[in-house]
């Protein structure tokens, strides 16, 4: 007999009133279950946000682009100790290499210097905001989409004059300046005052994080309120996406030849494209995904071993129904499926447990930070499939055990 | 013939020696038969109930039931056979506690694999049949014994088989349920319905038309006699 759309009904309503009938019961044996697929479902879709977060941000820089750092800041998750070595050891990148590379590189269209300090004091009159402040040179515009809403960009005169300018993201401008014109306001940067010669346009928000809270300034002026000392960064624009690869060997060499390493020498310094940084997370959550898998195994396992119990137990408990039901003219097919279809059922409702809490979890996750949570419909799926298997195949034993009593003995029990 | 038994054994190996339940049992019944089956306990009254409702297979001997021979069947075999020619009726009743009565009636249908309107309409029609249409809702646990009782045999009818098979159907009833389900029973032969009743209860064997006594494995006695007046 095989399972019809009627004995699956029949066995997710006796399942259902074995779940009501006793709820401690079936919350211990579903256990497994839930810590399983809630711990998949949480992971799974805050990896997905992480991921989302990744692509929208990082690869919002532009794919053909690639960034030469003094460190390579994603080698602390690989061997700290290199990392720390290199902090310590590699030389800074200066507006020089920007210069060379810019003349030198056959594949780059755009070379850019930039330096950047987080969280600093800007303000105007009596308001100030803490926000982002660049040194760039005059290319920035061509390797940072940043369109203005008013006034003009940071110039390649500025740059040369170590002008006293600056550019302001929207927020900026809301924050200190609004409703006044900005072109012409002056802003004070620590001990300096700026003058402002352009507003970025709104360029809203990213995963909930503002992307006009910055200020630009001439890369020289920024020298002078931060000191010579910091490095910079150089982003470097390929001609072509095709030639990426080709433009970052290129970069890499004469990098090398600037910094006079010889042919075994390690890099001392760091090439990037965002490309790359996708690559790396994505081995990075392929770790844990693997490392999940292990552990919601195990997880499952025990689920399906206390299932398999619950299964024995309630065959038990209904021997002379089986014993009826087989007077009446079951075969064992029938009965084999009724408790399969049972123990399936059982198992998918503490997967549906399971996946409600795992997306509650990744949901305050994500309210609480600013990475968003993806509900990945593969996931459920493999999630409800993986349950509907488990139930099968630990409710095979005890619906076996049913299927094979013997009709007289059955029915003669208490 | 609707049972054609010949040489029925049933031997159980017990430790070493051997259990001889039953030790050569011939037997005939016709169709519209109304036979009590008795015997005291060890008599192999059960093990012989068993038999005849296909629930146990003898080692010995052959049985033809309806023209067909149901002696070594496979178990699946033998459960349609149950599902056709049999209508169990128990003392305990067996009813499924959490299905109303008219999903209890419907079950055998399922196993012979009815479509829903075939199934609703002779469950329906046998709920009338014991004059429970009315309560074809209830839970077995809404339904006094009398009517529980009523359920199974409705139940039992409800595939309309060869054989009434009950096993003390008054057993676990009050003497006005009782008198009822016997009632009942009569209805039921005089519609030409065969009726097996296994018991040791006098007053219940009184109704049958012949009367079938077993003892140590053996039948003991067969004779045919006239019903007690109602």
């Amino acid at each position: 007999m095989r399972p019809t759309l009627r004995v699956v009904l029949e066995g997710v309503r006796i399942a259902y009133h074995a779940l009501s009938a006793n709820k401690l019961r079936t919350f211990l044996t579903l256990l497994g279950n839930i810590v399983g697929i809630m711990s998949v479902i949480a992971v799974v879709s805050l990896l997905g946000g992480i991921d989302l977060y990744m692509r929208t941000e990082v690869a919002s820089e532009g794919s053909n682009l690639f960034t030469i750092r003094r460190v390579d800041f994603f080698q602390a998750i690989e061997d700290f100790e290199k990392f720390v070595d290199k902090v310590l050891h590699n030389p800074q990148l200066t507006r020089a290499d920007a210069v060379a590379l810019r003349e030198s590189l056959q594949h780059a269209r755009y070379v850019s210097a930039r330096a950047a300090q987080d969280a600093v004091k800007v303000s105007a009159l009596s308001k100030s905001v803490e926000v982002e402040v660049a040194g760039c040179d005059a290319y920035y515009p061509f390797v940072n989409e940043i369109p203005l809403a008013e006034g003009r960009h940071v110039t390649e005169v500025d740059d040369r004059e170590n002008a006293q300018v600056a550019l302001v993201g929207w927020d900026v401008y809301q924050a200190l300046l609004a409703p006044r014109d900005a072109s012409g306001a002056v802003i004070r940067i620590g001990n300096r005052h700026f003058r402002v010669v352009g507003v970025a346009a709104q360029r809203g928000k990213v995963l909930g994080q503002s992307r006009d809270r910055f200020v630009i300034v001439p890369l020289g002026a920024f020298r002078k309120l931060f000191g010579p000392n910091e490095s910079v960064q150089i982003q470097i624009v390929a001609d072509d996406i095709r030639n990426l690869d080709a433009a970052m060997e290129e970069a890499t060499v004469a990098m090398r030849i600037r910094h006079g390493l010889g042919p075994r020498a390690e890099n001392d310094f760091a090439v990037s494209s965002s490309e790359q940084l996708i690559n790396l997370w994505k081995s990075v959550s392929r770790g844990v995904m693997t490392a999940l898998v292990a552990l919601v195994s195990v997880s499952m396992l025990v689920g399906g071993i206390v299932l398999m119990n619950t299964m024995v137990v309630s065959v038990t408990e209904r021997t002379r129904e089986v014993g009826l039901r087989k007077a009446v003219g079951a075969p064992q097919g029938a009965i084999m499926w009724q408790f399969l279809v049972e123990s399936a059922t059982l198992s998918v409702f503490g997967g549906v447990a399971g996946m409600a809490i795992g997306f509650s979890i990744a949901a305050i996750v994500s309210a609480l930070s600013v990475l968003p949570y993806v509900v990945n419909a593969a996931v459920v799926g493999v999630a409800l499939a993986v349950t509907i298997a488990l139930g099968l195949v630990f409710g095979t034993y005890p619906a076996l055990r049913a299927a094979r009593l013997d009709p007289v003995e059955a029915l003669r029990s208490e | 013939m609707l049972i054609e038994m010949r040489g029925i054994a049933k031997r159980y190996q017990m430790g070493s020696h051997v259990v001889n339940a039953l030790d050569g049992v011939d037997l005939d019944v016709d169709r519209n038969e109304y036979l009590a089956l008795m015997g005291p306990s060890g008599s192999g009254k059960t093990t012989f109930m068993n038999i005849i409702g296909c629930l146990d297979s003898p080692t010995e001997g052959r049985y033809v039931l309806n023209g067909e021979d149901v002696t070594s069947m496979s178990d699946d075999t033998l459960a349609h056979i149950r599902n056709k020619e049999i209508g169990f009726v128990f003392q305990t009743f067996n009813l499924l506690p959490r299905a109303s009565a008219f999903q209890n009636v419907e079950l055998p249908l399922i196993y012979a694999g009815l479509d829903a309107g075939t199934r609703r309409e002779r469950a329906a029609a046998a709920l009338e049949a014991v004059g429970l249409q009315d309560r074809a809702h209830h839970k077995p646990n809404e339904l006094s014994g009398g009517q529980r009782q009523r359920v199974a045999i409705a139940r039992a009818l409800v595939n309309r088989p060869s054989i009434i098979l009950a096993d003390e159907p008054t057993g676990n009833l009050d003497s006005k349920s009782g008198a009822e389900i016997m009632k009942l029973f009569e209805e039921l032969h005089a519609r030409g319905n065969t009726l097996i009743v296994v018991t040791h209860d006098d007053a219940v064997a009184a109704h049958a038309r012949r009367e079938v006594r077993l003892r140590d494995g053996r039948i003991e006695v067969d004779r045919r006699r006239d019903p007690i007046p109602a």
